[in-house]
């Protein structure tokens, strides 16, 4: 029993020493155990054998390791293209994965994240899923459910704050004092909201983001019970948070008790809402205990909330929700291009393999058994697929930082992207595996004892290898393939959105956030004086063609809704009322932005507040409430207001939304008559915009030194931004497939002038025997092209299935299309033929009378 | 170029202990693994015992060394009818021990020379 345990232990050492010393060890142990006490022979023995078991592997592998550095110095050429191919499939692979690990896979940093929901008011019937709560739905949702531990609702304001030198925006984000219990936050210093600050004339406190408290106090732990002015109010400082991952509100800088009976109007959507699950309550449970409490607030309150349900989404989902299916495809296309490059490198080592068979037959005739050849062939290829991965892991770090830095997609979450220790392990790991996959095709050739057959062959030709370098270059085709397919769809889905008619033209257009907080702007006249002020002197500047200004920029989230009733018509209930997006515009908006006048006329600068009411609206809700009717001159009057505004125009439409956004029906009031919201100017210059932007500052500051400017930018800029995510994941699968094709054709270069080599002799005799060079140019291209259709074959059904997953990222292209199908299959189709005719034409020049001595 | 056989094996020393003990055990007669560890209990009154690990361990680097050579495979006829590996000394290993042998007396007696006379009365 012991003996045999003991001949088991063995296997702990190398092969090669095992079968040397294995059989001696063993009869050693025996007669060790027949004279002394079994046991205290096994308490010295075992240990003393782990020991030098581990000694002997690492002697082994030490003289593997020196064997490889020798064996890479004789050959720089073959370890520099090794090296630098592992290092760009691995390091692309170790960057992406640490962009889907922290944007999509690292959990949010909140207590129990999966528990955490956001609610939305829906509309089912006008297709909206998404909307803001009224504070009394709210009020109702919270005290009647008991599917929520608890439950928060947010909102937002902004406010100026004014220090020694300048004056700047204050984003505030008020919130339920539960919200931080609710997100396992705890103030650093000073204490949480209290239930009771949550009242008028209680509520002026204040906790501050940490970074706003660094940057505009210094992180001065004092700051407790300080006072500080937010337009012209004084707020008492009551606590600060610690430096944590705010992904609900990054843009906050300070957070202040919500009050909910503030709008006690059920017709004013403006919270956003947030809740914790009760342990063991499942998202469908909340889903159907909250239909229940819609439906009870639907019969109670049916003129506001007939047709309003509930909402409930994972909080994860709607934070990165969007982008994880995009990453997640980047993630596998990165993962074809390590196996191109693995298959790459497989083919190289079996090139050396064959050009180091003579060694290694010597090495074989010596004694080396082929446990030890395949060890020491395996030993390599780890080796240099670690080289390999240290290297990418360093261009990983550096590409990381570029693209953190950048942020060229506004991808949410990635300041939490960084290449830290389970990133590095991942990048080890695809290392060690790429090495094993690349290393296994050669060592596999040894461990059969091709190397042998080899040998007796005179070293010319092996069917097996080249059967296995055929399959890897079939697979190198196909795998690159796919990859051409998906970027070429990606670049058609991005040329075709670009291609959209956002319904403006961005060209040579300034914007300017100017948000006009304080009581300096609390009534109508005085925001009203301060942009026609704000108008004349900026019209006048140089340069400036024409000026106007908005409440909701186009492809910006600035957006705002309300009710209204068609004159004339019967009358309904609030919440059967038909919804337009409500837009407030100054005269000369439309001729900024170039929005085409359809019908009607624009609004004027007689559209004053003592003038009618009057609106222009767009084609869309032209087509959606006056189908076949011309609308000018009909009224609609606004949920909530008395009097009418008369139609005055129609526009075209404006893709608000993103370029595949829907459009919805839009309703432009002039400003003079609904003189709200924060005003985005707009101003269209002869030459370039951005030269405008420092007297633009000048004029602003002139009329109010202490009004805040929040972002000034054209409006290409805008529109850049608004596609930024697909031209972000079409620019990387385009990388990623260039870098497969460019391995693709070395690879099939390498395999064929390698074929070229081995059959030299085959040529010479077929050319001594008549053969043209024609002739064998088509023979060598044929066998080429031929593998490469096969490759292709396989490609296009791969291709076909990848490009599905694609189709939620596809834009007016479909996942099949034809087209890109074909211009990829001719791109491979061109590579592989480049790639080929240079052997090809080498084959041409063999000499048959110098190959004919040879033999 | 006798100069340099003798830096030569200068270069091995100091030999690890069970090498040395090793050498000591193969110098007058071949013997086999178990008999090796054996002599080394004796000699040593059973405080080295050499396990198979490190025995052959150090019989393997030994051979690479060229300080022991395998004379053959036989039954030792103490012991039972198995075939067992003999070593034996080889000449290059011969030297080396006496080598070593030489430097351990050399510190023996320097060690005698500088601690002994404390040692004594005066």
């Amino acid at each position: 029993m012991l003996n045999r345990l003991f001949g088991f232990l063995l296997h702990l050492y190398p092969a090669h020493h095992r079968d040397e010393y294995g059989g001696e060890m063993a009869r050693f142990f025996r007669d060790r155990c027949r004279r002394e006490s079994a046991w205290r022979v096994c308490c010295e023995v075992l240990p003393d054998l782990a020991i030098t078991a581990w000694r002997e592997q690492m002697e082994t592998f030490k003289r593997d390791v020196a064997y490889t550095i020798r064996a890479g110095a004789r050959n720089p050429g073959f370890v520099a293209v090794v090296l630098i191919t592992l290092a760009l499939g691995i390091g692309a692979n170790t960057a992406v994965f640490s962009v889907v690990k922290g944007v999509v896979l690292d959990p949010l940093p909140y207590k129990n994240p999966d528990r955490l929901v956001r609610l939305f008011e829906k509309r089912p019937k006008q297709g909206r899923v998404r909307n803001a709560i009224s504070a009394p739905d709210f009020s109702d949702w919270r005290q009647q459910n008991a599917v929520f531990d608890s439950m928060t609702a947010v909102s937002g304001a902004g406010y100026s704050m004014t220090t020694a030198n300048r004056t700047q925006m204050v984003r505030a984000g008020q919130v339920n004092a539960s919200f931080f219990d609710m997100l396992g936050w705890r103030t650093s210093l000073g204490r949480d909201f209290l239930p009771s600050d949550e009242a008028r004339g209680k509520n002026h406190v204040l906790i501050l983001s940490y970074g706003f408290w660094r940057r505009e106090f210094g992180g001065d732990s004092t700051i407790i019970g300080r006072k500080i002015t937010l337009s012209s109010e004084p707020y008492e400082v009551i606590g600060v948070l610690p430096d944590l991952d705010n992904v609900i509100a990054p843009e906050v800088d300070v957070w202040q008790p919500l009050i909910l009976n503030a709008v006690p109007n059920r017709g004013a959507h403006f919270l956003d809402a947030f809740a914790r699950l009760r342990p063991g309550v499942t998202l469908l449970q909340a889903r159907a205990a909250m239909d229940v409490i819609a439906s009870q607030l639907e019969r109670q309150y049916p003129n506001e909330n007939t047709g309003h349900g509930v909402n409930i989404f994972p909080l994860e989902e709607e934070l990165t929700g969007k982008v994880r299916p995009a990453l997640l495809i980047l993630l596998g296309a990165v993962g074809l291009v390590l196996l191109v490059a693995c298959a790459n490198v497989a083919n190289l080592f079996i090139v050396r393999v064959a050009q180091r068979q003579r060694e290694l037959s010597i090495r074989t005739a010596l004694g080396a058994g082929a446990g030890q050849l395949v060890r020491q062939l395996l030993t390599e290829s780890i080796l240099l697929s670690l080289l390999g991965g240290a290297a990418g892991i360093i261009l990983a770090v550096f590409g990381v930082k570029a693209l953190v830095a950048a942020n060229p997609a506004d991808l949410p979450r990635l300041h939490n992207v960084d290449v830290d220790g389970e990133v590095l392990l991942f990048g080890c790991a695809i290392a060690i595996l790429s090495g094993i996959v690349f290393g296994l095709a050669p060592a596999m050739h040894v461990a059969r004892g091709k190397i042998a057959d080899t040998m007796k062959l005179g070293g010319r030709h092996s069917a097996g290898r080249s059967n296995t370098r055929k399959a890897l270059l079939i697979g190198e085709v196909a795998l690159s393939l796919i990859l051409v397919v998906g970027s070429g769809l990606l670049l058609q889905s991005f040329a075709r959105l670009v291609a959209v008619n956002p319904g403006f033209d961005t060209e040579r257009v300034l914007t300017v956030d100017v948000p006009l907080l304080g009581p300096r702007y609390s009534t109508a006249a005085k925001r009203l004086a301060f942009h026609t002020d704000l108008s004349t002197k900026l019209r006048a500047l140089p340069g400036v063609t024409s000026i106007g200004a908005t409440n909701a920029l186009p492809l910006t989230p600035r957006d705002a809704g309300s009710n209204f009733a068609i004159v004339g018509r019967p009358p309904l209930g609030y919440s059967q009322l038909p919804n337009g997006r409500f837009r407030v515009v100054t005269p000369g908006y439309f001729e900024t932005l170039r929005i085409p006048l359809r019908a009607g006329r624009f609004i004027a600068a007689g559209d004053t507040e003592t003038a009618p009411g009057v609106v222009v609206i767009n084609e869309t809700m032209v087509r959606q409430y006056w189908p076949g009717e011309d609308p000018v001159g009909k009224r609609i009057t606004l949920a909530g207001d008395t009097a009418s505004n008369e139609i005055i125009g129609i526009v075209g439409d404006v893709k608000h939304y993103g370029l595949d956004g829907e459009v919805r029906p839009e309703m432009y009031f002039p400003y003079a008559q609904q003189p709200q919201g924060t005003m985005t100017v707009v101003l269209r210059s002869a030459a370039d915009a951005e030269s405008l932007t420092a007297a633009v500052r000048n004029e602003v500051r002139r009329i109010d030194p202490d009004q805040p400017i929040t972002r000034i930018q054209t409006l290409d800029e805008v529109l850049s931004r608004a596609v930024a995510q697909p031209r972000f994941y079409a620019t990387l699968l385009s990388i990623f497939s260039t870098l497969a094709l460019v391995l693709a054709a070395v690879g099939i270069y390498g395999v064929m002038s390698f074929g070229v080599s081995q059959r030299v002799r085959e040529i010479g005799i077929r050319m001594a025997l008549g053969a043209s060079a024609g002739g064998v140019l088509r023979l060598i291209m044929k066998e080429g092209l031929s593998l490469t259709g096969i490759g292709i074959g396989l490609g296009v059904a791969g291709g076909l299935a990848c490009s599905r997953v694609l189709g939620k990222l596809l834009f007016g292209i479909a996942p099949t299309d034809l087209v890109t199908f074909a211009g990829a299959i001719l791109l491979i189709v061109v590579t592989a033929t480049t790639a080929c005719y240079l052997p090809a034409r080498r084959a041409t020049r063999v000499d048959p009378a110098i190959t004919l001595r040879g033999e | 170029m006798e100069k340099r056989a003798v830096d030569d094996l200068y270069g091995y020393l100091p030999l690890p202990p069970a090498v040395f003990q090793i050498l000591v055990a193969v110098a007058d007669r071949e013997r086999h693994g178990y008999a090796i560890m054996q002599d080394i209990a004796a000699r040593t009154d059973n405080r080295l015992h050499l396990s198979p690990g490190t025995l052959y361990g150090a019989i393997k680097r030994m051979l690479e060394q060229g300080f022991i050579e395998e004379c053959d495979e036989r039954p030792d006829p103490e012991m039972d009818d198995e075939r067992r590996r003999y070593y034996r000394i080889t000449d290059f290993g011969r030297r080396i021990a006496n080598s070593e042998t030489e430097r351990l007396a050399k510190l023996v007696s320097q060690a005698l020379a500088s601690l002994l006379p404390r040692t004594r009365p005066a």
